[in-house]
């Protein structure tokens, strides 16, 4: 197999850093939270958003129920083998 | 015929590359070349047109517009030109001349559509668009592509046919072609039949299943095309015709939302993509749907900027179909080592559809839903939230994830090297999403509807709103990972209705007409043969005395006609439909040449 370009050769070697990457995320999820309270809507348009968190928790919270809901819910009702429409051949 | 010397239609380049292509002979190395001509040739006729109405036929008495140029038409005409040098870039490496001959027809399609100042040409641009279409999905020339390229035909026919009734009915009722905008105070019944068929190609749910039934099945370099044009140019004419249809901003938003909850079940990359476009599009009825100035300039900029980063990402999932031979997720995994900067490019694209700062979707997408929200429809611009924060999720994080960083491909296949045209296009799309993102006037500049503040994107709030939606989304995706994982399925979806009414169909072919077509062969057996042999001998005896002597020359001639309609008489759609495309192109051009 040919030798990873020096770019291919760095992101496998972030690949290995996981941890590392989490941190980083946290810090910076952490850090926008801090900014959230220096900053906010001069004109709020959803009532609630005027609230410091309103969009980290909004982007959450949605976020994970989507993912839930359609994979756990919703899924198993419509999932079909992949050859459903061609089984008939 | 045309009035003006600053008018060319962008379309004539690529129709003549589509008649020119065939005739080519050798190796695509002397020839593809020329690929890149119409579209250089259509970016320089858009930036050089001036507002007018240019190209009037006179036909059967009504006068058609070929060339109807103003802010609207040209920034739709803008964008198609532009990616259509970014897909033909990608395509260069392709020794399929026919693959590019039926993308050059689609681009004409799309082009004249945008330049279409009445519905009769409308229409004949509509079904050039749907018929080159048809082909880069078989000219994928396997199974699954022929089949879904049937579909799409045929689902394109009927809504083509919603269109034409629509069309024939305003005809009769007010004596006009015109394509103008219509009130919705004013609606008429033929109206909806228009709307309808526009609605079919604009993908609005649930009418939508065509799309990620068959974009995931065209060819690898069809699809980048196929992503831009469609949905696109239904996105026009909505914009052009339908502004401030109720009707539009409740579907743009539903659209806007089920596209982003079907992508993060699925499993194939380009069908992830797919619902992504039902998803995008959608914030684009919507904002035409809501029709304030502010929501339908965002239609417009986010319709610019969603041509350039779907046929990015298209490009992206198309290196990784062609480099590993699958576009599964669950069969990709752990490539970026390998092909970084597809990954790299493919991100570009990825942040600008999520609404990252810096890249282009932040400075479209917001303006629509900021148009909703300060037009008091906040429930509308709520549902577009959900959709962004979905949008990241699939195809900002999820996709990537799984087909680059995640896990290990479990095929053993060889990646085949990329050629360069393919990098070089992606980083032409990518140059432009990136400097849009940076330099907002670049695009608004050409936004078609007067505002009396125009959007300001860059402001603290709304880059620290976009981190914070986005980057919390990201967690939610971290924290269901494992949930989202996807595996090796095929999701329902409203296409199980239409085969529903295929099969219907087929019953009713099948049983009562079969019933009824075996009486009646019996009746004619029984009574209608005898007759028809007494008729024969009559005509025989005529035919012996009195014909053969006088026609026998002309017989010859029909013989030989019909030797020749034999020939083209293959029994396949596909080549009936080229040469009915090839029939209207001559008719078309002498109708030009004559008028």
């Amino acid at each position: 197999m040919a030798e990873l370009t020096p770019l291919g050769a760095f992101f496998e070697k972030l690949r290995e850093k996981g941890s590392t990457l989490l941190i980083v995320m946290y810090a910076i999820l952490a850090v926008l939270v801090a900014l959230n309270f220096i900053w906010t809507p001069h004109h709020p348009h959803f009532g609630l958003d005027k609230y410091t968190g309103f969009w980290a928790g909004f982007g959450l919270l949605f976020g994970l129920a989507m993912v839930i809901v359609m994979k756990k819910i919703v899924q198993p009702f419509i999932a079909r083998d992949e050859e459903f429409y061609d089984s008939g051949d | 015929m045309i009035q003006a010397t600053s008018f060319i239609h962008p379309s004539l380049g690529f129709l003549t590359l589509a008649l020119a292509l065939p005739f080519f002979k050798g190796d695509s190395k002397y020839w593809r070349w020329l690929l890149l001509l119409p579209p250089l040739l259509a970016i320089y006729a858009v930036f050089s047109m001036e507002p007018g109405v240019y190209g009037t036929l006179n036909w059967m008495g009504e006068t058609l517009v070929l060339g109807r140029v103003d802010k609207l038409s040209i920034i739709f005409a803008q964008v198609f030109s532009i990616v259509s040098l970014i897909g033909f870039t990608y395509a260069l490496h392709v020794d399929d001349k026919f693959q590019h001959a039926s993308a050059a027809l689609y681009v004409a399609g799309g082009l004249g559509c945008v330049f279409s100042g009445d519905y009769l040409t409308l229409f004949v641009f509509w079904e050039l668009m749907s018929i080159g279409s048809t082909f880069l999905i078989w000219l994928a020339r396997n199974q699954a592509s022929t089949r879904a390229g049937f579909r799409y035909f045929l689902y394109h026919t009927v809504g083509g046919l919603f269109l034409l009734a629509g069309l024939l009915f305003q005809y009769n009722a007010t004596g006009s072609f015109a394509f103008e905008y219509i009130n919705p105070a004013n609606a008429q019944f033929y109206h909806w039949l228009i709307l309808t068929g526009f609605c079919v190609n604009a993908a609005v749910v649930p009418l939508h299943a065509w799309l990620p039934d068959a974009y995931p099945r065209g060819t690898v370099t069809g699809s980048v095309f196929m992503s831009a044009f469609t949905t696109k140019t239904a996105v026009y004419v909505l914009c052009r015709g339908f502004a401030g249809w109720e009707v539009l901003a409740v579907a743009g938003t539903v659209m806007a939302v089920y596209g982003v909850l079907y992508a993060c079940m699925e499993n194939n990359a380009r069908r992830i993509l797919s619902y992504h476009i039902v998803s995008q599009v959608g914030y684009m009825v919507a904002g035409i749907g809501i029709g304030t100035a502010m929501t339908l300039n965002g239609a417009c900029a986010h319709a610019y900027a969603h041509i350039l980063y779907k046929g990015l990402l298209f490009m992206g999932v198309g290196c990784l179909l062609y480099s590993a031979g699958t576009q599964k997720l669950d069969e990709l995994g752990g490539r970026v080592g390998r092909l970084p900067w597809v990954m790299v490019l493919y991100m570009i694209a990825a942040l600008s559809i999520s609404g990252w700062p810096l890249f282009n979707g932040f400075i479209s997408k917001t303006m629509t839903i900021t148009g909703a929200a300060e037009a008091h429809r906040t429930w509308l611009a709520l549902g577009m939230e959900i959709a962004a924060v979905g949008t990241f999720i699939s195809v900002g994080i999820k996709l990537p994830y799984f087909a680059f960083w995640g896990g290990k491909p479990t095929s053993k296949r060889k990646l085949k090297p990329i050629p360069w045209n393919m990098y070089t296009a992606m980083s032409i799309g990518g140059a432009l999403c990136i400097a849009q993102g940076v330099y907002p006037q670049m695009l608004y500049a050409y936004l078609p509807f007067e505002v009396e503040h125009m959007y300001v994107p860059w402001t603290t709030w709304h880059v620290l709103q976009s981190l914070l939606l986005l980057g919390f989304s990201g967690l939610a995706f971290y924290y269901c990972r494992k949930v989202i994982t996807p595996h090796k399925q095929l999701n329902l979806d409203f296409d199980y209705f239409y085969r529903l009414i295929g099969k219907l169909v087929m019953w009713l072919v099948c049983r009562p007409l079969a019933w009824f077509d075996d009486r009646w062969t019996e009746v004619y057996r029984v009574g209608g043969l005898r007759g028809l042999m007494a008729l024969a001998r009559g005509s025989s005896w005529f035919d012996r005395k009195g014909i053969d002597t006088v026609v026998d020359g002309s017989a010859y001639t029909v013989m030989n006609v019909g030797k020749l309609g034999a020939k083209v008489q293959t029994g396949r759609l596909q080549d009936y439909l080229g040469l009915a495309a090839i029939l209207a192109l001559c008719v078309f051009a002498l109708v030009w040449y004559f008028a």
